[in-house]
């Protein structure tokens, strides 16, 4: 487009802006976003600026008085961002939730996807099959992450049990790092996947049967039909999960913090529990509001990043 | 559905993969369902049994009739039942807009909702609370006497629908892309409006988006431990995490009924997929429209 | 002589009236009368246990006692739960009026400003019904903030008597009939029974050894001492009983400890009093309880920290709900409710309440209060949370065999004081 035509639309445009046409035309989309939107802005807008404050400030125990009866803050700048990006363990902790993050999502993406696929075709006993496979889901996820817990412990677990009859000896899970971060792995993986099997089912039902059968007539094989039909026709559907699993699992803060809380205390952290302990426990609360902003401007910047690179093709 | 038919050895082998599996996603639960039988309290158990030695329902039973279960129940229902109309309703139409129109503010509008996942839950905990306690919405009074419901109750559903929304409508505009206009386009030449075109024929045609929609809306209302166990303070009130909770001391915790409760709790989840994931593999097929 | 009487009469009247006017700074609500209608909020995070068996009878009775006032009970949670719930409500202007804390939550709740200081809303008489270890438990920089009901929450060497006779005097008994019970009946090359269970990686439980050998967390000024001698026998010793007498299961967290010595599986247990109602119950378990035995190389017994459960009142509330929360809290800590918290395996601490039969008589509760005798109160400073958070990771690494006892205790000390000063 040349800059003179560019021009031209432009200044068209504002001559012609009237408040009527603009309310007749988009009327029906506002009226129809509207409620959602003030529902949302309401429990979101508000505790995010707080914490916004609370970020440039040294708010802890010792000041917390003053703040509960005034709510009079000292303001320090940025030292909080200063210092937590100066700190060597930020950068540690940024890679493991990284990895911890990427091993999930196609985890939960690839066998969601893998396990949808076969559901979907004409299997004796799928429903069954389907509703069992939710259960990880469906659990209350509290108890379930303890069993596991218990199910890793070296002697007694049922995994090791297990270890044990193959022939491979026992591993203490629990107390290295290296080998609790597969246990963490392990037990988020088995608690992810339903979600995603969900949503591909959900997908796989948009797909119009003809492009199969036109596949099909072409000769391609099952496993091209995946590869050219089925995935490109499920990405509109997956394409949300997928960027909302990621999210989530960056912010998952209930499975590793259950699983170290006295095996490995402090050593397979992710950003989300370093947060809550820095602020749930050690009331660091200005340092944990801007430890969180951080770890939203990390999201945000992946987020809008990644649906242009999806956007592009 | 995929309309191909498979060779049988193709099918022994799905059979035996998903057997594997459904052992893998079941055994833990199962475990659960053990505890809640082992009379005194135990967690764990040397033995690999499921079924522990005199194995008992009395964890169930000092649970449904001595504690107030059922009334966390009802509470549970309540809340979750509206967080699944206002989910539903809500991220249906927007959700709809957001695939259909373009207007100013629509990217925005995207990036807005998704943008509202990503500050850790943890922090948003103590301004979430002084902003319904200012709106009254902790109080403990009850607002409708007929169904028990508090304005702390409203002050949930209004937190459980937004938390809940952001999926639910980035799910319903995805599927929503994936129906052709024409559809619309047909419906407007035939004299029907907007949005009777949106409700009456592409509506209909998303219900597996929508089925999704409520299940996650139900699930986010269901779970939610966080909040509710800040504001509810009066015992009626208790959802069902929170009455769970309840049941845990700093170290005496009881487990057996902690393992009933959550085994009960799993039930109606399970009962709401198996009825709804009907529309979940119902099998539309847009034929009509291509030819 | 008149003038000079006269002058002292005045002089006397003068003093007199100072002293008065100084002493009604004293206001003894326990002694004052509720005039209105009162509704108390009252937060607490017992088991379920307590609340029925105790608390609510006790509510009730107080209730029928006074009229004017209700009592509404709330459990909120665990007591991670009562601690950030009560902050968080407090903020938002809402929570309780009086909750039933450990003695630890003393210090955030003082420093925030969420915790009322008792000593001038309490009258002499009420302060004197208490032992004297109970308000220092609960008092902060020369103020009392709460008041206690149980004293203790204090580990003890527990033992089932099915599978041992009696409790051994001195560590290394302790080690030896342990061994002789650590057997590996089914021959499959695992340990079936173990001679001792306890909590390996949790430094509550560390901190009993850790007295043993005559250490202490803190110096006179309240800074971290954990580089000592004492620190690195205590972690030899724990590392010993995993890795050279092989005693205890090479991973074990408080429900496995609790689930094996429940089943009999376990011969031995350090645990607390709130554990014994569960064992005494327990069908494989005829419980025994006696001190944590003595180290040969100190010549000390097992040094468990000692805390309890107390009311803390939250500041400024009116003056009415001041006066019905100290008559509460009397009412809760007289000779007969406490009464009830003895029958429930708690150690009281109103003073009168060690004379009931219940704790003369009872062998369980009598190894209780003897190993309190043997504790130290747990400071209710919040740097305590510092030293806590430094010790759990070093502790687990030496149980893993990741690090050694020397580098540990150094590791603890450096992350303490890093700690401490974050909170600054």
């Amino acid at each position: 487009m040349s800059q003179p035509d560019e021009n031209l639309r432009f200044t068209s445009a504002l001559s012609n802006f009237s408040l009527k046409d603009f309310w007749r035309e988009h009327k029906f989309s506002y009226l129809m976003l509207l409620p959602a939107f003030i529902v949302v802005l309401f429990v979101v807008i508000y505790p995010f600026f707080y914490n916004f404050r609370l970020a440039f400030s040294n708010l802890n125990m010792y000041n917390m008085r003053q703040f509960i009866q005034n709510g009079t803050l000292d303001y320090i700048g940025i030292d909080n961002f200063i210092q937590i990006i100066s700190e060597s363990s930020f950068w540690i902790i940024l890679l493991r939730t990284v990895v911890w993050t990427v091993i999930n999502v196609v985890a939960h993406v690839g066998f969601g996807i893998f396990y949808a696929i076969i559901l979907d075709r004409d299997l004796m006993f799928k429903s069954i099959y389907r509703t069992l496979l939710v259960i990880p889901w469906a659990i209350p996820q509290y108890i379930v992450v303890l069993i596991w817990k218990g199910m890793f412990n070296y002697r007694y677990g049922a995994v090791n049990l297990f270890l044990r009859r193959l022939g491979v000896p026992g591993v203490a899970w629990l107390s290295q790092a290296n080998t609790g971060f597969s246990a963490a792995l392990i037990v988020n993986i088995w608690l992810g996947i339903p979600f995603m099997m969900m949503i591909a089912l959900g997908g796989l039902q948009s797909i119009d049967p003809t492009f199969y059968e036109a596949a099909e007539i072409d000769g391609a094989s099952n496993w091209q039909q995946v590869k050219h039909v089925t995935l490109p026709l499920l990405k509109p559907v997956m394409l949300p999960a997928v960027i909302l699993g990621v999210v989530w699992t960056f912010n998952n803060l209930r499975v590793i913090y259950l699983l170290t809380q006295n095996t490995l205390t402090n050593k397979i952290d992710i950003l989300v529990t370093h947060v809550y302990r820095s602020a749930f426990e050690f009331y660091r609360y200005g340092y944990a509001a801007a430890f969180s902003l951080i770890i939203f401007v990390i999201l945000l910047v992946w987020a809008i990043s990644f649906i242009d690179y999806i956007n592009e093709d | 559905m995929s309309v191909k038919n498979d060779p049988t050895w193709k099918k022994i082998v799905f059979h035996i993969i998903l057997i594997i599996s459904v052992i893998i996603a079941v055994y833990p639960a199962l475990r659960v369902f053990g505890t809640s039988l082992r009379p005194g309290n135990s967690l764990h158990s040397t033995s690999l049994a499921i079924i522990p030695d005199n194995a008992t329902f009395e964890a169930y039973r000092t649970l449904i009739f001595d504690k107030g279960f059922l009334i966390w129940l009802r509470n549970s229902l309540l809340v979750t039942f509206f967080t699944v109309i206002i989910g539903v309703s809500l991220a249906s139409t927007a959700g709809y807009v957001f695939s259909r129109k373009r207007f100013p503010g629509r990217k925005g509008g995207l990036t807005f909702f998704l943008l509202t996942q990503m500050f850790p839950a943890t922090m948003l905990l103590l301004p979430m609370y002084i902003l319904l306690a200012q709106f009254g919405l902790t109080e403990q009074t009850i607002v409708v006497p007929f169904l028990g419901m508090a304005k702390a109750h409203i002050g949930l559903i209004i937190m459980y629908s937004s938390t809940a929304l952001p999926l639910c409508v980035w799910q319903m505009k995805g599927y929503y892309d994936t129906i052709p206009e024409s559809l619309e386009e047909a419906a407007l030449v035939d004299g029907l409006n907007q949005f009777q075109a949106f409700y009456m024929i592409i509506l209909p045609l998303a219900k597996p988006a929508l089925v999704i929609t409520a299940l996650f809306s139900f699930m986010t209302a269901w779970n939610e431990y966080m909040v509710a166990r800040v504001i509810m303070t009066d015992n009626s009130l208790y959802t069902l995490p929170v009455g769970l909770t309840n049941l845990a001391g700093q170290f005496n915790t009881a487990w057996a009924q902690f393992a009933a409760a959550s085994v009960l709790i799993m039930l109606p989840v399970m009962a709401i997929f198996l009825i709804l994931s009907r529309y979940l593999v119902g099998g539309l097929t847009l034929g009509g429209v291509k030819g | 002589m008149r003038k000079s009487i006269i002058t002292i009469s005045i002089l006397v009247l003068a003093l007199s009236l100072i002293f008065s006017v100084g002493a009604a700074a004293q206001q003894d609500l326990d002694k004052k009368e509720v005039t209105e209608k009162i509704t108390l909020n009252f937060w607490e995070a017992d088991e379920e246990r307590i609340d029925n068996e105790i608390l609510d009878p006790l509510i009730k009775k107080f209730e029928n006692k006074y009229p004017n006032i209700t009592v509404e009970r709330t459990h909120a949670g665990s007591v991670e739960d009562l601690r950030q719930n009560t902050q968080t409500a407090y903020m938002g202007g809402q929570g309780p009026d009086v909750v039933l804390s450990p003695f630890d939550h003393v210090g955030p709740f003082s420093i925030m400003g969420l915790a009322q200081p008792l000593d001038e809303l309490i009258s002499q008489d009420m302060k004197d019904k208490y032992i004297d270890a109970a308000l220092p438990g609960m008092s902060l920089n020369g103020k009392i903030y709460g008041v206690p009901t149980t004293m203790g929450n204090h580990l003890m060497l527990m033992y089932n008597k099915n599978i041992v006779d009696e409790a051994p005097e001195t560590m290394s008994d302790l080690i030896e009939v342990a061994k002789a019970n650590t057997v590996d009946e089914d021959g499959d090359g695992l340990v079936d029974k173990y001679g001792l269970a306890y909590n390996l990686n949790e430094p509550f439980w560390w901190a009993a050894f850790h007295g043993g050998f005559g250490g202490w967390v803190f110096d006179e000024e309240y800074n971290p001492n954990l580089d000592t001698e004492a620190t690195v026998d205590t972690l030899e010793f724990v590392h010993s009983l995993k890795f050279e007498h092989e005693i205890v299961p090479r991973e074990s967290d408080y429900d496995l400890m609790d689930s094996l010595f429940k089943e009999g599986s376990a011969a031995f247990i350090i645990n607390g009093d709130w554990a014994i109602e569960g064992y005494k119950n327990a069908e494989n378990v005829d419980l025994g309880v006696a001190p944590i035995p003595r180290f040969e190389k100190t010549g000390k017994y097992g040094q468990p920290l000692t805390s309890g459960k107390g009311f803390i009142v939250m500041s400024q509330l009116p003056e009415q709900k001041q006066i019905a929360v100290i008559k509460f809290i009397d009412f809760m800590t007289s000779t007969a409710a406490q009464e009830l918290f003895v029958e429930n395996n708690f150690l009281p601490s109103n003073d009168q309440a060690y004379g009931l039969p219940q704790i003369q008589n009872d062998p369980i509760m009598k190894g209780s209060a003897e190993q309190l005798r043997n504790g130290k109160a747990i400071p209710v400073v919040p740097e305590m949370r510092g030293i806590w958070d430094a010790v759990r990771p070093a502790l687990q690494s030496v149980m893993s065999d990741d690090l050694t006892p020397e580098a540990a205790a150094e590791q603890m000390q450096k992350e303490a004081e890093e700690n401490i000063k974050s909170m600054q």
